[in-house]
This record gives structure tokens, C-alpha cells and sequence, in this order.
């Protein structure tokens, strides 16, 4: 008896639905995963604001300063400052611009509950690395440029 | 606030941090597979980009009519960044050497079917990635939004910059030009 051609019933449409979740899919996972990189990274690479300007860089490279092998943690690390940085930068931008159009208030929304109060963490599992960390790191940045409570100043901007 | 919305403004400060959280995990992934459609850009590339779209949603919500779908306002931000990303890349001259990012489709295995079934599967998938790599931009980008991201047609061809039949006709030529691939390489379908 033959066989039934198991190929017969071909959908364009839905092989392209298919393919189309299975890259969303792909992407749900890729975040996941750098959701977890960034728990392994932010317990070595302190983020992009972190270091003060006096120190040298700290354990960046694990195994390279204790001679042991080689793991790509440190170029890992590079990679997430410099990602981060570019994050960070346009998030400074877009709460400049919001503040300068007078959305103060979603800014101030953002500025003191999601990036001075601690959420960024939780924002950076489920976000991943890079933006995790340019949250942290323009949190910190905003800690150290202007004392609490006081107006926010966009310089030139202003 | 309504019901099922899938954004909306925040009213408080834990509502803002619960709904920046829920952004971030439905919509950073989605932005990522868009870019996707464009090529060109590489995992780190699209992670990156997906950060700064979901960032500047955010930041920019309150121009954000929530009478309207989201999908289609976050989907034209995503656009505009993909589109910058690609002009710098072609600037500088690194256009090109990413792949389109269909590579890790084919570990998406499932281990509860036959080994047959499993074949075929793995085989169509790879197939229809072929010919989805294959196709223009444009095309590429529309059947994503349509197929991939569920945005009706008329959404899709708003995001995209072009005419509601205009996207008609094309999703029915993709279509229409993967049954022919397909019937060429596995006969009739």
C-alpha cells in the first residue's frame, strides 16, 4: 500500500507564520539568555559609570590576572560597556528631550522609581545586558551629577 | 485606564516600574525579530537597537494615543531605528558580512515527535527560512509584520510606508512564489 506523500498539504501562509514565530521565538530566548549573562557579567564588570576615575580597572580579565586561561569574559565585558554606553546615551537624550518638552512627568517617573529605586535590576533580567546596565549606569551618573531633589539642569539645552 | 490594554500610561510610580517591566518583556523580543526582516544586522546589533526602541517608547509614550493598537506606533519607532542602524552601517562599510539571523531557528527542535516528522519539520523550516532570506527587504519586512508580528494589513503597510493593495499584492506574490519553490523542489504541494 502506498505511503501517503507526508509533504502534500503545503501552506505558504501558514510555513510563513511558522517561521516568523519561530524567529520570535529565537529572540524570546536570546533574551532570556543575556538575561542571564548579564547575572554572570554584573558580578565581574562593575558597569560603564561605576569605576571611579582614579582606579584602575578591576577584574575585568579575570584570568589574566591571576594567569590562568583565557575565558572572553573581558572582551564580554567591553562589549557590554560599550553597548551600554550607546544605551545609556540615548535614554539621557530622550529624558533630556522629555524634560525639555516638559514631560517632566514620565521622566521623573523614570529617574525615581526605575532607575533610583533599584528596579533596574529587575528591569535588566528581563531587558538584557546592555540596557540593564546603561540604566544602572545613567541611574549612577544622575546620583553623582545633581544632589537629590535639586532642579535638573540640561545645559545648553535648556 | 481600559481592560486588555497592552500599553498604557503609567499613574503611579509602581505602576510605572510594572509597566516598564511589561514593555520590555513582550515588546523588546518582538522589536529584535522585526529587525530581523531587514538583515544585515547582527544578534548584538538587533539586542542594542531593541533596547533603544523599547527606551524610546518609553520615553515617549505620552505621545502614544492609546485609543489606537500599539503595535503599529512601537513598530514604526523599531523601523526608524533599523533603518538609521543599516544607513551607518552601509556608511561604514560593514554591510554585509552579518547573516540575517536565521541560524538559530534550527535548534529550535521539539524531542516529543517522530524522527520523520521531526525530518520533515526541520526540513520545511529550513526551506521557508531559505526563501524568507531570499526575498527583498521590502517583502521581507512586510511578512513580518503580517506573519510575524500579527498586524493587519492595512497596519502593516502604514508601518511599512506603503499602499494598503500594494501590500495585498505582495504578501499574495510571496506567497504565491514559496508554493512554486516549494512545488519545485518537493512537486506538487
Amino acid at each position: 500500500m502506498a505511503r501517503r506523500n507526508p509533504r502534500r498539504g503545503f501552506d505558504p501562509e501558514a510555513a510563513l507564520r511558522a517561521h516568523f514565530a519561530a524567529e520570535l521565538d529565537a529572540e524570546r530566548r536570546e533574551a532570556a539568555r543575556r538575561g542571564s549573562r548579564l547575572r554572570e557579567n554584573t558580578a565581574v564588570v562593575p558597569g560603564p559609570f561605576a569605576r571611579p576615575k582614579a582606579t584602575k580597572p578591576v577584574a575585568t580579565r579575570p584570568a589574566a590576572a591571576t594567569g590562568g586561561p583565557a575565558t572572553g569574559r573581558g572582551r564580554k565585558g567591553r562589549r557590554l560597556a560599550e553597548s551600554a554606553y550607546a544605551a545609556a546615551l540615548a535614554l539621557a537624550v530622550g529624558l533630556s528631550l522629555a524634560g525639555a518638552r516638559g514631560l517632566g512627568g514620565l521622566g521623573d517617573a523614570i529617574a525615581e522609581t526605575t532607575l533610583r529605586g533599584g528596579g533596574a535590576r529587575a528591569v535588566g533580567e528581563v531587558f538584557g545586558s546592555g540596557f540593564a546596565a546603561a540604566i544602572e549606569g545613567f541611574g549612577a551618573l544622575k546620583g553623582a551629577g545633581t544632589a537629590e531633589g535639586a532642579p535638573r539642569s540640561f545645559g545648553r539645552f535648556k | 485606564m481600559e481592560d486588555g490594554e497592552a500599553v498604557a500610561r503609567p499613574e503611579g510610580k509602581g505602576d510605572a516600574d510594572r509597566r516598564f517591566e511589561e514593555l520590555g518583556r513582550e515588546w523588546l523580543p518582538r522589536a529584535a525579530a522585526y529587525a530581523r526582516a531587514f538583515g544585515g544586522l547582527s544578534a548584538e546589533d538587533r539586542e542594542d537597537l531593541a533596547a533603544e526602541a523599547v527606551a524610546k517608547a518609553w520615553l515617549a509614550i505620552d505621545g502614544y494615543d492609546e485609543r489606537r493598537p500599539f503595535a503599529p506606533w512601537f513598530f514604526a519607532i523599531v523601523r526608524r531605528l533599523t533603518l538609521d542602524a543599516l544607513d551607518r552601517k552601509r556608511r561604514e562599510g560593514a554591510f554585509g558580512g552579518a547573516s540575517c539571523g536565521i541560524d538559530p531557528l534550527a535548534e529550535a527542535v521539539s524531542t516529543h515527535r517522530g524522527a520523520e516528522e521531526e525530518l520533515l519539520r526541520k526540513e520545511t523550516a529550513g526551506f521557508v527560512a531559505g526563501f524568507v532570506a531570499g526575498l527583498p527587504p521590502a517583502d521581507r519586512e512586510l511578512a513580518s509584520l503580517v506573519y510575524g508580528q500579527d498586524l493587519r494589513l492595512a497596519e502593516a503597510a502604514r508601518v511599512a510606508g506603503m499602499a494598503v493593495g500594494t501590500a495585498k499584492w505582495r504578501l499574495f506574490e510571496i506567497r504565491k512564489a514559496l508554493r512554486k519553490a516549494w512545488e519545485r523542489e518537493y512537486g506538487e504541494a
